[in-house]
């Protein structure tokens, strides 16, 4: 027990009595105190990399990841009697051990002991005191209100709706009637009942203020959107961890040759948009739709009704639109809600809007200083947020070229960002290891989730707004309470990179999609308690777990026990994955050709090209 | 301290840009630099990498590090021409799960039994004594410790019922308008990979048609061999448990002395698709079941040196030995033409016009088939050739003069003599 927690102190004086020896200029004995003991130290493989080529006093200046060491204290939790245990044989060696743990180590001590503890492996991070206290500030997590205006003239299209309806099942029950047919349709639910039960399901206290997200009034469209959406809502699969577990359609991408970056589906399930090194993006139509644009320049003063546009518009269209417009390669796309806008973001710092109606380039917006890694709509429409290399993230509103807002805090790259449901928030995930929530009307930092070991490479939020789930290069997800800011529990099963994940609109089951080549299913409850001691609680699954490991040809794989199933690929990894509103689960990625199939193409080019 | 880059790379490197008598420390501290920083530049490149979704480093990763660095000059060094590609970006789309349950369609990984789901069986296994003691001990009499398997070891699903149902009747139609059916069918059978459960029901069927049909009903057979075939090309069926059943029926096929009622000249390709589909299940089963190919050209040999058996079943002999390959060919049938060749050359004058024709069919033949033996020819054979005189004489003496007459007129390639007279 005390050995355990006891070994936890090593790392950090091992990395900290390196950098030290090469500041003070004895690059010789660095090389040869790291060869003597980074054995002990094998899971910190990409820090022992780093650190192994850091030779010179000025490479430890620059370094990220030594300034990390060098200006932050390393947290490490132990119990009472293992801190004395520590102090003791501190006390009896030499000076400099001392000052270097006092410089750079914080101990927690506590008395009952922590458990087996997870947060603090490898990352110079917060102490729990600085992260319960930052995770106290008040957050508003609940459903975003509807503009009374709106509400009242949406449920007088629904009743119309529900009055077209009644009548066409009447009808066609008189039909049935005169042909002596016995059964009579089956009455369809009411879509403004339906819309009633959906907004007392979103009735909570903690709802954001509706001003404080300003919003450009709504238009006549946008009522018939929201009316297609509850009809959706009607159709929905209602779907059980237990019982009923979700269809999932794949769409394979073949020929991408390693030059498809990212994928996303439409809202309304209609398109599917990739996003290519060659620094275009490609439009596809998911319903074998011709896709039509455009046929010249036209001046919005003549377009005075839907036709007029129509026309406008190609006779025939094709299979597949490319928007051009990015010079680099294109790392994030996100359609907006109402599906007519998509934003890409791209290797050349920029992240450009474009018009599904015309597909065309309407806004480029220019302000991060280094590569755009993701981008994603706000529910609400209006408003995105970008994740860059710059290690920030940023809020824009589409009607203006600056950014609103900087989101400054991580101190590695911004890797993937996501808009809380609704979207007084936004959540980031870094290379930092860390995810932060923050509010976008503030600006500030409002939760930091400190756990994972790896980068993060994705984010989801729970359509009830309550729950995130985070995962990455560490192959493990994590969900998160946002309320409390407290790790719920730590899923593993994935072999590889997770990529992509989503919960289920009920928000009952996460699926996830990862460079493994698999989709798995999760259980969100299973094994998720908050009446226990978090630490606790993970050591006692993880024992059970134990007895769960599959011995693969390598290595052990644990798999946490709320796995619910998992669904292979032939070789290819998931890119992305999601539900739509209708709970239909659309994952899609590019097929990797083995390394067989991929000299016999490369040779059978090499014979065109000569 | 020795890193990747040696004083030396340094320096000769530094006289390329026109750097002479480099210093040794100086040196030295560049190659840590220099190491420092594509290690820098590689980390920096894992990034793209990742955001590209790949698990390969490729230049163009390099390319963009780089430019994050605002490190222009180094990217002609490193910029490796891909090789471009003609076919366009395209993607397709297929059920991974319906309802949580992932169909078997050619466009999923063939299904791999969970290690856990045999683990639990073994489990369950284990449990049944652990019942009888808690009977025992609650006084109950123990009926049995026999385990009952279940007359049907696996139950099948609705959809491969009735996939079921679906092929066989395709197949057994022989209306006109049900041959584009029958090729999906048979395309299907020999693409798809959810078909092991299936496999024995459908062996089951082909044996089955064959053996009603061989005696009435010529037109059943071809689609039925067929079938046999595209399950044969399956490569995710596993037939070998099933080729005892399977064997004998396309055995039958090929030599039977009728083929249904009518005799028409189609029993002539049949007899011949019939051996291609031995020759195909020696060549891929035969590995792994020793005494198979033995076991057949045995039971054709027999035939074909039956004396009483008919000419059609000496053809299918002939065409299954030269479809199972040279050596079958040098080894049984070479070594036996003698004899045949003076059975055969008695239906020369026979007045019956239907077994002149096959006499004359079976002779060209095998003709045909000797001249396989060419590709055997070693280096050494011309040498040999010039050793060896009167060559004509020996091939009549190995292989009789009537046979020996049909070689020199149609082939007349002293290394096929050379070789047939080695057999």
């Amino acid at each position: 027990m005390n050995q355990d927690e006891l070994q936890r102190v090593l790392w950090p004086i091992f990395v900290n009595s390196y950098l030290e020896l090469v500041l003070k200029g004895f690059p010789d004995q660095a090389t040869d105190f790291f060869n003597a003991y980074q054995s002990d130290h094998v899971i910190h493989v990409k820090e022992l990399n780093t650190m192994r080529v850091t030779t010179q006093p000025y490479h430890v200046q620059e370094n990220e990841f030594a300034q990390n060491f060098r200006t932050r204290k390393y947290l490490v939790k132990m119990c009472q009697t293992s801190f004395e245990i520590f102090l003791d044989y501190l006390e009896n060696n030499s000076n400099f051990l001392i000052r270097l743990v006092n410089q750079y180590l914080h101990i927690e001590a506590k008395a009952g002991g922590f458990g087996a503890s997870h947060t603090d492996i490898g990352v110079p991070s917060y102490s729990t005191y600085e992260l319960d206290e930052y995770n106290k500030q008040e957050v508003h997590l609940g459903y975003m209100p509807m503009d009374p205006e709106f509400r009242e003239e949406l449920e007088r299209e629904l009743k119309e709706q529900d009055g077209i309806r009644q009548r066409q099942i009447e009808e066609a029950n008189q039909v049935r009637e005169i042909e002596n047919q016995m059964n009579e349709m089956e009455p369809i639910p009411s879509l403004h009942q339906e819309f009633l039960n959906k907004m007392k399901r979103e009735q909570s206290t903690d709802a954001p203020d509706r001003m404080s997200i300003p919003l450009p009034s709504y238009k006549g469209a946008d009522v018939l959107a929201r009316v297609e959406m509850v009809k959706d809502l009607t159709l929905r699969a209602e779907l059980d961890p237990s019982s009923t577990l979700p269809s999932i359609c794949f769409y394979t991408f073949f020929n991408t040759y390693d030059s498809l970056n990212c994928l996303s589906i439409s809202e309304d399930t209609t398109l599917i948009a990739g996003g290519f090194s060659d620094s275009y993006v490609k439009i596809y139509s998911l319903k074998h739709e011709k896709l039509r644009g455009l046929r010249g320049l036209i001046n919005p003063a003549e377009m005075k009704t839907v036709s007029d546009l129509d026309n406008a518009k190609e006779r025939v269209g094709s299979d597949c639109k490319k928007l051009l417009g990015h010079s680099g390669p294109v790392f994030g796309l996100s359609f907006s809600p109402d599906n007519r806008y998509i934003i890409s973001c791209s290797e050349d710092r920029t992240a450009r809007l474009w018009s599904i109606d015309s597909y065309t380039n309407l806004v480029c917006y220019r302000g991060h200083n280094s590569p755009v890694w993701d981008v994603d709509f706000s529910p609400l429409g209006f408003y995105f947020v970008t994740a860059s290399h710059d290690r920030t993230a940023r809020l824009w509103s589409c009607d203006h070229i600056y950014p609103l807002r900087i989101f400054s805090g991580h101190i590695s790259d911004v890797d993937t960002v996501k808009f809380h449901p609704n979207s007084k928030y936004v959540v980031t995930g870094s290379s930092d290891k860390s995810a932060r929530m923050w509010d976008i009307q503030g600006g500030g930092c409002v939760r930091l989730f400190s756990g994972h070991t790896g980068g993060i490479s994705c984010l989801c939020i729970s359509d009830d707004g309550r729950l995130m789930a985070s995962a990455g290069e560490d192959k493990s997800i994590m969900l998160w309470d946002l309320g409390t800011g407290k790790l719920l529990k730590k899923m593993l099963g994935h072999k590889s990179t997770i990529y992509s994940l989503d919960f289920s609109k009920e928000s009952s089951i996460l699926v996830s999609g990862s460079a493994d080549g698999t989709i798995r299913i999760w259980d969100v409850k299973k094994g998720m308690s908050d009446n226990l001691n978090e630490d606790e609680h993970i050591k006692s699954r993880m024992d059970v777990d134990e007895n769960r490991s599959l011995l693969t040809k390598h290595k052990l794989i644990t798999e946490t026990k709320d796995l619910i199933k998992t669904y292979p690929t032939k070789q290819t990894p998931i890119y992305k994955i999601q539900f739509s509103r209708t709970n239909v689960c659309l994952a899609a990625g590019a097929y990797m050709p083995t390394e067989e199939e991929l000299k016999e193409l490369m040779g059978n080019n090499e014979q065109k090209n000569t | 301290m020795n890193g990747i880059f040696s004083k030396d790379t340094i320096k000769i490197t530094a006289e390329t840009v026109g750097v002479t008598n480099l210093k040794d420390t100086v040196a030295a501290a560049l190659a840590h630099d220099v190491e420092y920083r594509v290690h820098e530049i590689i980390q920096e490149a894992n990034k793209f990498m990742r955001h590209s979704k790949r698990t390969r480093l490729t230049g163009e990763d390099i390319n963009n590090a780089l430019r994050v660095h605002d490190e222009w000059e180094f990217e002609n060094v490193i910029n490796s021409a891909m090789p471009r590609v003609p076919t366009d970006v395209s993607f397709s789309a297929h059920w991974i799960a319906v309802d949580g349950v992932q169909p078997s369609i050619p466009n999923n990984p063939v299904p791999t039994p969970p290690l856990e789901e045999a683990s639990k069986a073994e489990v369950r296994k284990k449990n049944i004594p652990k019942s009888d003691d808690l009977q025992i001990k609650a006084g109950l009499p123990v009926t049995n410790n026999i385990e009952v398997k279940p007359l049907v070891q696996h139950v099948l699903s609705m959809e491969h019922q009735m996939f079921y149902e679906k092929v066989t009747k395709a197949m057994r139609s022989e209306e006109f308008k049900d041959t584009k059916t029958k090729i999906a069918v048979l395309h299907s059978l020999e693409h798809d990979t959810g078909l092991a459960q299936l496999l024995p029901y459908f062996i089951h069927f082909i044996c089955e048609q064959i053996g009603i049909h061989v005696k009435k009903n010529f037109h059943v057979l071809e689609p039925m061999l067929k079938m046999a075939e595209a399950l044969i090309n399956n490569k995710s069926l596993f037939l070998e448990p099933h080729l005892h059943n399977l064997m004998p029926a396309i055995l039958t096929c090929v030599v039977r002395r009728k083929l249904g009622l009518s005799m028409s000249d189609k029993h002539w390709s049949l007899r011949e698709l019939g051996a291609r589909i031995l020759a195909k299940i020696c060549d891929r089963y035969g590995g792994s079941y020793n005494d198979l190919q033995p076991r057949i050209t045995r039971n054709l040999m027999s035939s074909f040196m039956d004396t009483s058996k008919s000419l059609f079943t000496h053809y299918g002999c002939i065409v299954a030995m030269g479809a199972l390959g040279r050596e079958v060919i040098r080894s049984i049938l070479v070594p036996n033409l003698k004899t045949y060749g003076d059975l055969l050359s008695t239906y020369a004058n026979d007045p019956d016009q239907i077994k002149r024709d096959a006499a004359n069919r079976c002779y060209k033949t095998i003709v045909d088939i000797l001249a396989k033996l060419k590709k055997t020819v070693d280096p050494l054979i011309d040498i040999e050739l010039q050793e060896t005189p009167n060559l004509h004489e020996r091939l009549e003496n190995k292989i009789g003069k009537f046979f020996a007459d049909g070689v020199l007129r149609q082939i007349g390639d002293d290394h096929i003599i050379m070789a047939i007279i080695n057999s």
